[in-house]
């Protein structure tokens, strides 16, 4: 046999195969046949003993051919074999029709069991600073998770191609220009967005979501969050961020909690700073008792972001800060794993 | 950056205590990431001197050494190193001496032995031995200016190692002397960098090396100096033991004088042997497209037009400037003459091509940062003393070529902007003495409340750049801590009757909370999912379609590996069901969970379509009870049965309010269950959280109706429907059960009934008048228009 009457051959086999398939109208039906169209009883596999008899030269095209007619006719049967069984399903699904409409209001099923559900430690967290700042006079703003290279660093003065840029491992998307769109890395996109948004005096602060390309960790994750306080004001000093972050943190934490800051660097805010909290020794269930943790970043708003946004760098100062919710979640719950946030575990979330 | 304590007092007396150290170094901004003592931690090892060597009798790898520690005493030592000879000074462990050994077998004491029939009294120890360094090809000799019989714990003393986490705006801070300026400043107390001395050779620099610069932005110097008489041999135990401590491998002697100097300094220098550079002769340019450059680490890497590199003679690229060098020039056992090369490379190339290759090193993050422009000499003169003190010649003055040489301006900040910034607690002067403290110079014009100061800005600092790179050094040097506390309240905003008109959550964010206090009240648990997928969960409910992709190659460099395409969550289906089976997987059945977070779907505008979504999913429960917590949460919402991709062909709905829609739910598709490992029936709903606020707001706008205080007439209605939906035949009921303006009905569906082919649905209607007590007739006409809305959807009143 030669290669071209083989591809007939099988050909031929193919409409066979097609019009075996047509004619099958159950799953059970098609899987009696399935030895016969391709398994060892098929046409394709008597062909394959011929390759044997064929010249030396031609066994390598030969085996190919049904290689690849093979592949063909056993997927046409598995897609076959998905329609039936998917008929089947809709067929049988039919019968159980409900009309969903008719919500029957009696005492019946629902309300049998009493229990109340929990929040995420997450958003028990954010909220408990939500409150916090609430009462400290500000207001809640968001902003998306997806932004432009421009309100994520552009407007923030990471000039392009600065290597501040590479402080944050940046996951982009696949909209626009290429990196013109990004996962946000940090809250403070949202500063931005505020301070275009409305005149000063501002007095917020922006929860979300954020992310930065992370292997996934007990101590770190692709997605985090944070909340981000900003303050544009007149008369808002150096000290007026120093106070804010002591008052914020003892009003979530308790008065014997101190504060300090230390000089840092965000292309954002100058002079910056990283801001640590002492837990006190008296709190022996925090395994951080009696040590100084690093928080978060703050500083004094840049005069390049004021600039950015439209206001007046003469008129107005202000100050921002950020901070991870998560780590505070673990802290105040005592989770050690961050990895637990995500995986909907009810054992871990009943526990909050 | 890892700084010894010892190398910072070659620059200033320190004298404070270890932790007062690292308490003002982190409040300079030179965050301590850990305090290291690196003290010895052998006993009994004493500095002897080599008298004899002879060879073992009854071994070859082992020979027997005569040492003396003075005094007259001598001791025979057998030892399994050949690198000694007579006069050299070598660390002996006497009989006694204890040596750590950083293994689990502990401490080894050194006893009195015999080796094959010979006896040792000691033992003659090699760097990592003692714990203080590594091989290098034997016993370790030690400089021979030590005294015969000195405790060599003694003189490696004791030593602190500060790992300090230095930010990226303090390039001056890459250095020991950086590090000791800042604290020598806070601690009051005088710092000087010392004068290299040299007795530099007839024979001139410049004549024997030469380079062109044509990049001149990216390079504003070139300069050289040249060794001479060089042989290659490890370094002196103190420069290698400083950085070993440090981080960095010793290699030999000219390679680690040029990192002792960078450590100690911060100007990176690069080392060629400079018989293998043709007539001494380099260019420094940007790469052509195609060039390639073989590496030290023995890579072909190749260029491009974004590349700086050295070339010689003959054009070849030679070295990638500030990254790494190449192969063709290294310094060999063989080398003789050395080429040291300081420069100034831009830092923004730099950090591109070290980062597109994959090449950090600590050459590459000091030129990053913006080395000192200025400090090339004094790093050469300093390379120079170290080397000529190991018996190198120093050719005559240095070769140098200039690029397009930078200088900073001056910076003026008012002492308005100072105390605009900082308030009233720093003054004028206070502010000069602290920025003259770290080397910036100042000057003070202007009337008292109105001062001007000039501040010339040192050549190390090149990040300062304008007024409030200078505020920051003022607050920074003064202390944050310093800092008095004020908390400003919006309420007690200058400006807060004009601007602030909103504090607290808005409506909106309290009915989200709302939304989440309900849903836990119905017995759910919250959980979050991450909102990434994979192509396959995107479509295999049929429910989207298309995805955002993360874009997969966005920060790779070229060192790392691609990764497979992930996308943006366009709903929340797939991380719920993951959960759902997660739990299965973990034998936690019946768990109902919600979950709300962003979702993301492709659009034409700047930004792709981002909007809050709720998912709730209901283990092992039918849809409909699934449709009774809507009606709890969302109150007047109704449903309309649809076919909906993913879920049972019969089993699925859109929720509404009023017209708009507010989300869908129903019975999962069995064949999803399946996949994923569920029981079914699984009740599942996605609702839009922004409308479903909207329609939560909407309804709080309704009239207020008092409760009627007459009697109300009650009785129940029963239809055989067919196929008739329920939420129209209830909306039918109720617009007929209102009759006459004013009268009221509450309205219930209290039962659904099967009956082979037949089903039946009966209902509640409790009527009643505002102003009067219904009377029969009328309450019968009522029930009676109710039936005739009924009939005339095709519904049949059952008795």
């Amino acid at each position: 046999m030669t290669p071209q009457e083989l591809r007939q051959k099988l050909d031929e086999n193919r409409a066979v195969v097609l019009d075996a398939l047509a004619k099958a109208k159950t799953a059970e039906e098609l899987a009696q046949l399935k030895n016969s169209l391709v398994g060892k009883t098929s046409a394709i596999s008597e062909l394959r003993s011929v390759v044997g008899d064929m010249e030396k030269e031609q066994r390598p095209e030969a085996g190919q051919i049904l290689n690849e007619a093979y592949e063909d006719v056993s997927g046409l049967y598995d897609n076959r074999l998905k329609e039936l069984i998917a008929e089947q399903n809709l067929n049988q699904q039919k019968d159980e029709v409900q009309d969903l409409s008719a919500v029957i209001s009696a005492t019946k099923s629902f309300s049998q069991s009493i229990k109340a559900g929990r929040l995420h430690p997450i958003t028990q967290m954010q909220w408990r600073l939500e409150d916090v700042f609430c009462a400290m006079g500000y207001t809640v703003v968001e902003g998306p998770e997806v932004e432009s290279e421009w309100n994520n660093f552009g407007a923030l003065n990471f000039p392009l191609g600065h290597p501040a840029r590479d402080m944050y491992d940046t996951f982009y998307v696949d909209h626009g220009e290429p990196q013109s769109t990004l996962l946000r890395t940090h809250t403070s996109p949202v500063q931005v967005r505020t301070m275009l948004s409305q005149p000063p005096p501002i007095y917020v602060v922006a929860p979300g979501r954020c992310y930065r390309q992370d292997t996934a960790d007990s101590t770190h994750m692709p997605v985090f969050h944070q909340i981000e306080g900003l303050v544009v004001d007149k008369g808002i000093q150096f000290g007026d961020l120093a106070g804010t972050i002591d008052k914020f943190i003892k009003a979530i934490f308790g008065n014997e909690f101190k504060t300090r800051l230390r000089p840092s660097y965000f292309p954002f805010t100058e002079p910056s700073a990283e801001f640590d909290i002492f837990v006190p020794e008296t709190e022996t269930n925090n395994k951080n008792a009696g040590k100084w943790i690093e928080m978060g970043g703050c500083g004094m708003v840049h005069p390049n972001v004021f600039e950015a946004c439209g206001i007046n760098p003469s008129e107005y100062t202000g100050f921002a800060f950020g901070f991870g919710i998560d780590r505070l979640a673990m802290m105040e719950f005592g989770i050690d794993d961050l990895r637990e946030f995500w995986n909907g575990d009810i054992r871990f979330l009943r526990q909050f | 950056m890892k700084v010894l304590l010892s190398w910072l007092k070659e620059f200033a007396p320190f004298e404070a205590s270890i932790q007062t150290i690292a308490d003002d170094l982190a409040d300079l901004g030179l965050n301590v990431e850990e305090i290291i003592d690196i003290s010895p931690t052998f006993s009994g090892v004493v500095v002897a001197e080599v008298l004899a060597t002879e060879p073992h009798p009854n071994a070859d790898r082992i020979q027997l050494v005569d040492v003396s520690t003075g005094g007259g005493k001598t001791y025979r030592v057998c030892c399994g190193a050949f690198n000694m000879s007579v006069g050299d000074l070598v660390p002996l462990a006497t009989v006694g001496a204890i040596l750590s050994t950083n293994s689990e077998t502990g401490d080894l004491k050194i006893t009195k032995r015999e080796i094959r029939g010979e006896t040792s009294e000691g033992m003659i120890c090699s760097a990592p031995e003692l714990q203080m360094g590594q091989d290098s090809g034997g016993i370790m000799i030690l400089p021979n200016n030590l005294e015969v019989g000195t405790d060599l714990a003694d003189v490696f003393g004791a030593d602190t190692l500060f790992d300090l986490e230095i930010n990226p705006n303090r390039p001056d801070a890459m250095s020991v002397a950086g590090v000791a300026r800042d604290l020598a400043a806070r601690q009051r107390i005088d710092f000087a960098i010392p004068t290299p001395t040299l007795k530099e050779t007839t024979q001139l620099a410049s004549e024997m090396c030469k380079v062109e610069i044509q990049a001149p932005d990216f390079c504003q110097h070139f300069t050289m100096r040249v060794l001479t008489d060089v042989k290659i041999k490890p370094s002196p135990i103190n420069i290698a033991r400083r950085l070993l401590a440090c981080g960095m491998r010793p290699l030999n002697n000219i390679v680690d004088i040029s990192n002792y100097v960078m450590l100690e300094l911060g100007q990176p220098t690069h080392s060629f042997d400079l018989d293998k550079l043709p007539e001494g002769k380099m260019t420094v340019r940007m790469a052509r497209e195609g060039e390639k450059v073989l590496t030290l680490d023995e890579k072909e890497r190749k260029v491009t037009t974004a590349d700086g590199i050295i070339s010689n003679i003959s054009g070849e690229p030679i070295s990638i400037a500030g990254v790494m060098g190449g192969i063709s020039t290294e310094i060999s056992d063989s080398t003789k003459n050395v080429l040291m090369e300081a420069a100034w490379w831009r830092p923004i190339d730099i950090a591109r091509t070290s980062r597109r290759m994959g090449l950090r090193s600590e050459a590459s993050a000091r030129f990053e940062r913006g080395v000192d422009v200025e400090l090339a000499e004094l790093a050469l003169d300093r390379i120079a003393e170290l080397a000529q003190a190991q018996g190198i010649s120093i050719a005559k003055g240095y070769a140098k070529e200039i690029g397009s040489l930078e200088k900073s301006q001056p910076v003026k900040v008012s002492e308005a902007e100072i105390k605009r910034h900082l308030g009233d607690i720093i003054d004028m002067d206070q502010a000069k003495t602290l920025l003259q403290s770290i080397g910036f110079g100042v000057k003070q014009t202007g009337k008292k409340d109105n001062l001007l100061l000039t501040v010339e800005i040192p050549s190390f600092r090149p990040d300062t750049e304008t007024a409030i790179d200078v505020i920051e050094e003022i607050a920074r040097t003064h202390s944050y801590k310093k800092f008095p506390l004020r908390v400003p309240h919006a309420k007690s905003s200058p400006e807060a009757s004009t601007g602030l008109t909103n504090i607290g959550l808005t409506k909106r964010q309290q009915k989200r909370r709302e939304i989440i206090r309900a849903l836990k009240g119905f017995g759910l648990y919250e959980t979050i999912s991450l909102p990434f997928l994979e192509e396959s969960d995107i479509s295999f409910t049929g429910l989207k379609t298309e995805a955002i992709a993360i874009s997969s190659n966005a920060t790779a460099n070229e060192s790392e590996e691609k990764r497979d395409v992930m996308f943006l969550r366009p709903y929340l289906g797939p991380g719920i069901l993951k959960a759902l089976s997660y739990n299965v997987s973990h034998q936690n059945h019946d768990v109902n969970l919600f979950e709300i977070g962003k979702i993301f779907n492709p659009s034409n505008s700047e930004l792709p379509d981002e909007s809050e979504h709720l998912a709730i999913a209901l283990s092992n429960t039918e849809p409909l009870i699934l449709s009774q917590l809507l009606t709890e949460l969302l109150p007047g919402c109704r449903f309309e049965n649809q076919q909906i991709p993913g879920f049972h062909p019969v089993r699925a709905a859109g929720i509404f309010g009023g017209e708009q829609g507010l989300g869908i739910f129903g019975q999962v598709e069995s064949q999803i269950c399946k996949d994923f490992n569920l029981a079914t029936p699984l009740s599942y709903a996605e609702l839009h959280v922004g409308a479903t606020i909207d329609f939560l707001l909407e309804r709080e706008k309704k009239d207020y109706v008092s409760p009627i205080k007459y009697p109300a007439t009650n009785f129940d209605l029963a239809f055989w429907v067919g196929d008739i939906s329920a939420s129209k035949l209830y909306e039918a009921l109720r617009q007929a059960s209102r009759g006459e303006a004013g009268i009221v009905c509450e309205l219930n569906l209290f039962d659904e009934h099967i009956e082979g082919e037949k089903r039946g649905l009966a209902y509640s209607f409790k009527i009643s008048a505002p102003d009067r007590t219904l009377t029969d007739e009328e309450a019968q006409e009522i029930r009676q228009a109710c039936i005739e809305a009924a009939q005339n959807l095709g519904a049949e009143p059952r008795i």
